[in-house]
């Protein structure tokens, strides 16, 4: 078993490796001149070089990238071109807001997801049954945006009982967990469904029948947990959607967090902050998919580790 | 002797598109106590689905018939008594050991929840009961066995474990659906010497269905031959094997291999059962008997008593067609 966490945490190096390059490269690649929009649009040539040399983007690409690197393995990320601050302090700062929300939208997935999933997969084709998959259509098919701004339109403006935007409190985590989580959840709620009802079919839960037991148990112990291998891949892959789904979501909700650092950094090309906080996502996402592979084991004996 | 099930003109037909699929079309079948009562038919023949019905486990009603079971019409019970039964009085095996049992759960827990369902067992009583009956069953190490999952155990121990889940609740009735049909040949004759000892030793009737003559032999009492989702020839197993009497039962039992007559050619009946869904006038044997007359096509034979005990459903015994064709 340590095993297994100590070789998956040693893969995790080279995937950092990768995304360090792919992020490198391709944010210089996007049109645009960092020491050009600090310089301003009137600075001379001259000026613009002399900008240039102050923020570190002298030398050849692979010079810069061999020297970002250098810095990365002593724990420096670099400053912010933007504010001159260390990148790492700033997404430190913002962080926890981003996780909190994430956090809190998978809650919502997982709840509405699993709820609509199980329950309609309880009666197939039912009235029940009906409305969550058209519901799950619904939310599927939605942007994250409109959602935001409908719930926005309902909730703070219609209502009036929670708040537009901020992360200062719980309250203002609500409208956005909800809009966050609400295409998961309807994309669990489809493959919970489909699973719980190839499980219900298995010769093994015709013996639970055969045994006399409760239907509720026959539900939850012989078919759900069964189920349960599928639910948790989906809900591992559907992190890594949650966590870009911040970006928009925190946008929209105006949240300090790391999503909208992201997009500021990217407007602005403040390389050293772009590519930090996609090596803080990276490192998230791979975690918990980690994660993910550890609870398999703990749900089917057949993949534990011998 | 007291009858523990009786099966009564019992019709379960499915629906679909737009088509009727007579599955089991009017059979009546008895079970004393303490009897080993086989059911023979090849596949499509409504053998599994007489099973399943009789436990209750197709959804959907039955077209007509009643089933009873310890002189209680278990079609009308509610289905939250229904459950009190299944699994306890009436306990069931399945074909296939290997997809039977919960990967994810411990034999112990598969076992011991019938106890705890049903006795009220609490989790070290059951454990108890369960290891009690993995000895019964003759499992090696019993007590580590417990622990383990289905995927650790063979065809044989699997099954072996599906006996104990149905011995649990000390059954009245077993119903053994092809309970040997997976496991290979040594492995079969265990589990069938094991069923046998355990009917004696409980005083458990079993309703084993099977497609393999031998197995009949081996195990039955009485027989019912089964043909098109209708009963054609039912009789004592002595009976059975040394008077055959219905074309289809004779075909059977001449397309076993022998190792005392030099055969070239295994013996086969010919043509193939009809689908579910055909719609047969006549005998649904007809096409393929070798014996078939004008009547056979036309009309569908009665199951009558052509001796004492030994019920069959052809033309060829009644008396007018006897008289036709000369024979006394």
């Amino acid at each position: 078993m340590l095993n297994f966490i100590i070789k998956r945490l040693l893969y995790l190096i080279p995937t950092l490796l990768g995304v360090t390059i792919v992020c490198f490269f391709i944010i210089r690649a996007i049109p645009g001149d960092p020491a050009q929009v600090i310089a301003g649009a009137e600075a001379t040539a001259e000026q613009v070089e002399q900008v240039r040399a102050q923020l570190g983007l002298e030398g050849t690409l692979f010079q810069q990238y061999i020297d970002y690197l250098w810095g990365l393995l002593q724990g420096d990320m670099g400053n912010s071109l933007k504010s001159g601050q260390p990148v790492l302090s700033e997404i430190l700062s913002k962080l926890p807001t981003t996780l909190f929300l994430t956090g809190a939208s998978i809650i919502v997935m997982i709840v509405i997801g699993l709820i609509a999933g199980v329950v309609s997969a309880m009666k197939p084709n039912s009235h029940s049954d009906n409305f969550f998959m058209m519901f799950a259509l619904f939310g599927i098919s939605m942007p994250v945006f409109w959602v935001g701004i409908v719930l926005i339109l309902i909730f703070s403006y219609f209502l009036q009982v929670l708040p537009t935007g901020g992360d200062s409190e719980f309250k203002n985590f609500i409208l956005p967990a909800i809009t966050l989580g609400l295409a998961s959840s309807a994309i669990l709620a489809r493959l919970t469904r489909s699973s719980m009802l190839e499980i219900v079919n298995q010769d093994f839960v015709r013996t639970a029948r055969a045994k006399g037991l409760k239907s509720n148990k026959i539900i939850f112990k012989h078919t759900f947990r069964n189920a349960l291998i599928t639910i948790i891949t989906v809900i591992g892959l559907e992190f890594g959607n949650l966590l870009g789904g911040t970006v928009i979501t925190e946008t929209v909700f105006s949240m300090n967090g790391l999503g909208r650092y992201i997009i500021q950094a990217i407007q602005f090309r403040d390389y050293p902050a772009v590519q930090g906080s996609i090596l803080f996502v990276a490192v998230a996402f791979v975690l918990i998919n980690l994660l993910v592979d550890l609870t398999y084991g703990s749900i089917d004996p057949r993949l534990r580790e011998k | 002797m007291e009858k523990i099930l009786e099966i009564k003109n019992l019709k379960k037909y499915f629906y679909s598109e737009g088509k009727v699929i007579p599955a089991v079309d009017g059979i009546d079948i008895d079970v004393k106590k303490g009897d080993i009562v086989g059911i023979v038919g090849e596949s499509g023949s409504g053998k599994s689905v007489t099973s399943l019905t009789t436990m209750r486990l197709i959804p959907g009603d039955v077209e007509d018939g009643t089933i009873l079971f310890d002189n209680k019409n278990i079609l009308e019970l509610p289905e939250k008594q229904m459950r009190t039964i299944r699994g306890n009085d009436m306990a069931m095996i399945f074909q296939e050991p290997m997809t039977s049992l919960n990967p994810l759960l411990t034999i112990e827990d598969q076992i011991g929840e019938v106890s705890r369902t049903h006795m009220g067992f609490s989790k070290k009583q059951a454990k108890d009961h369960s290891l009690k009956l993995l000895k019964l069953v003759g499992i090696p190490r019993p007590e580590q066995v417990l622990e383990e999952y289905p995927h650790m155990l063979s065809g044989g121990m699997r099954q072996r474990v599906m006996i104990s889940i149905a011995m649990a609740g000390n059954p009245k009735l077993l119903i053994a659906d092809e309970p040997t049909t997976a496991l290979d040949v040594t492995i079969q004759a265990q589990i069938l010497e094991q069923l046998k000892n355990l009917s004696i030793e409980y005083d458990t009737s079993i309703l084993l269905i099977t497609h393999d003559m031998g197995v009949v032999a081996e195990m039955c009492d009485y027989v019912y031959v089964m043909y098109s989702g209708k009963i054609v020839e039912h009789t004592s197993s002595i009976n059975l094997f040394s008077s055959p009497k219905h074309p289809y039962t004779q075909g059977l039992l001449k397309s076993i291999p022998s190792l005392d007559a030099e055969q070239d050619r295994l013996y086969s009946i010919q043509g193939k059962a009809p689908n579910p869904d055909e719609v047969l006038e006549g005998c649904p044997f007809a096409p393929r008997c070798e014996m078939a007359m004008e009547i056979c096509s036309k009309t569908s034979p009665p199951l009558e008593e052509i001796e004492p005990g030994h019920f069959t459903k052809c033309w060829l015994y009644s008396e007018e067609e006897k008289q036709k064709r000369g024979v006394r």
